[in-house]
């Protein structure tokens, strides 16, 4: 085994099987609940980090005028930039260090998908290639990887018969609205008359910020490709991973770019 | 002529790599200026060996357990 299944596949592998044999031998069940506890897990990381990401974003137009007051005393400008971040408890233990380790579980687990829960693979062999010995799986054993209409190795897609393409199923269709709103409730929302203010910015910038708009429809769009082709067990985890950040940034910054759907839909109820 | 080729890879990596994980991560950045824009300029700036170890220098400043919080280029 290489360094990568060594230190992040495998015990990844083996938590999944942990929480297969503890939840009724469910793969389908084992992936959501897994999925959880992993980012549950990984949250603080992530809280602080971006709780104070967010910080220092508000308080960059003081520290714009600090910036300007102390031009010709780096030094000094250092300290009071710290005291600065210090007095307004932005939290200095962040860094892209648990950003780095968050990516690296991500692909981990995507690793773990693709050598195990993968159509044309023996799954049990597959698993105990990886897992610790007491946690093995007999030889002959059936891993139980159906879950509702899905099979967790299968894509999940029906087909109709006159159609000469797949359709996306419940989960796959669940997952890309998921990760469609995960993104755009990021986005900052900015009234009309604010928008039409920030139109100084320089050309430089509009294709970055262009880029970062699309990316609320080209991720959704990815998702559901990618979903079509590969096993739907991937599918269940990236729908969780969603979920999570949905609510995770709904409580930290509230609706952002979803304010407008979200007050439509609360017309809608109040009618 | 390097140095422009190096500034439009780091570009690229700024539209399609950074902005593609960000929606996914969240902006998590400590300095102002990103860590790739700092390269990329001190490397326009000051050439690949001495911009461009600005820039590792302050990568690697990003971490847990730094103090330092200046940003400018």
């Amino acid at each position: 085994m290489t360094f990568w299944e060594t230190f992040f596949i495998a015990p990844l592998a083996n938590g999944l099987v942990i929480f297969y044999r503890l939840l009724g031998e469910n793969m389908g069940v084992a992936i959501i609940v897994f999925s959880l506890i992993l980012k549950i897990v990984l949250n603080p990381l992530s809280k602080t980090q971006l709780e104070s990401a967010k910080k220092m974003k508000d308080l960059a137009p003081r520290l714009e005028k600090l910036k300007k007051k102390y031009k010709n005393n780096p030094t000094k400008l250092a300290q009071v930039q710290a005291d600065l971040y210090k007095e307004n408890g932005v939290n200095p233990l962040g860094g892209c260090l648990p950003q780095l380790l968050q990516l690296a579980i991500l692909i981990a687990f995507y690793g773990v998908f693709t050598r195990t829960l993968y159509p044309g693979i023996n799954t049990v062999d597959a698993f105990n290639n990886f897992l610790y010995s007491p946690l093995k799986f007999a030889e002959g054993a059936a891993i139980n990887t159906k879950f509702f209409n899905l099979d967790i190795t299968k894509p999940d897609v029906f087909k109709l018969s006159f159609l000469p393409f797949v359709l996306p199923g419940a989960f796959l269709i669940l997952s890309t609205v998921a990760q469609f709103l995960s993104i755009k409730i990021m986005e900052p929302y900015v009234e009309v008359e604010t928008k039409m203010a920030k139109k100084t910015k320089g050309v430089e910038d509009d294709m970055q910020v262009a880029m970062q708009k699309s990316m609320s429809y080209t991720f959704p769009i990815l998702t559901l490709l990618i979903g079509v082709k590969f096993p739907s067990g991937l599918v269940l985890y990236w729908l969780v991973f969603s979920v999570f950040q949905l609510v995770q940034q709904y409580k930290m910054s509230g609706w952002g770019a979803l304010t407008p759907l979200i007050r439509r839909i609360g017309l809608i109820k109040s009618r | 002529m390097l140095k422009k080729f190096f500034s439009v890879i780091i570009k690229f990596y700024q539209t399609f790599v950074s902005n593609a994980l960000r929606p996914l991560f969240g902006r998590a950045c400590r300095y102002e200026v990103t860590c790739s824009e700092f390269l990329r300029r001190s490397v326009l700036e000051e050439g690949f060996l001495k911009g461009g170890s600005k820039g590792l220098k302050r990568i690697l400043s990003c971490h847990p357990f730094s103090k330092v919080y200046t940003s400018e280029v």
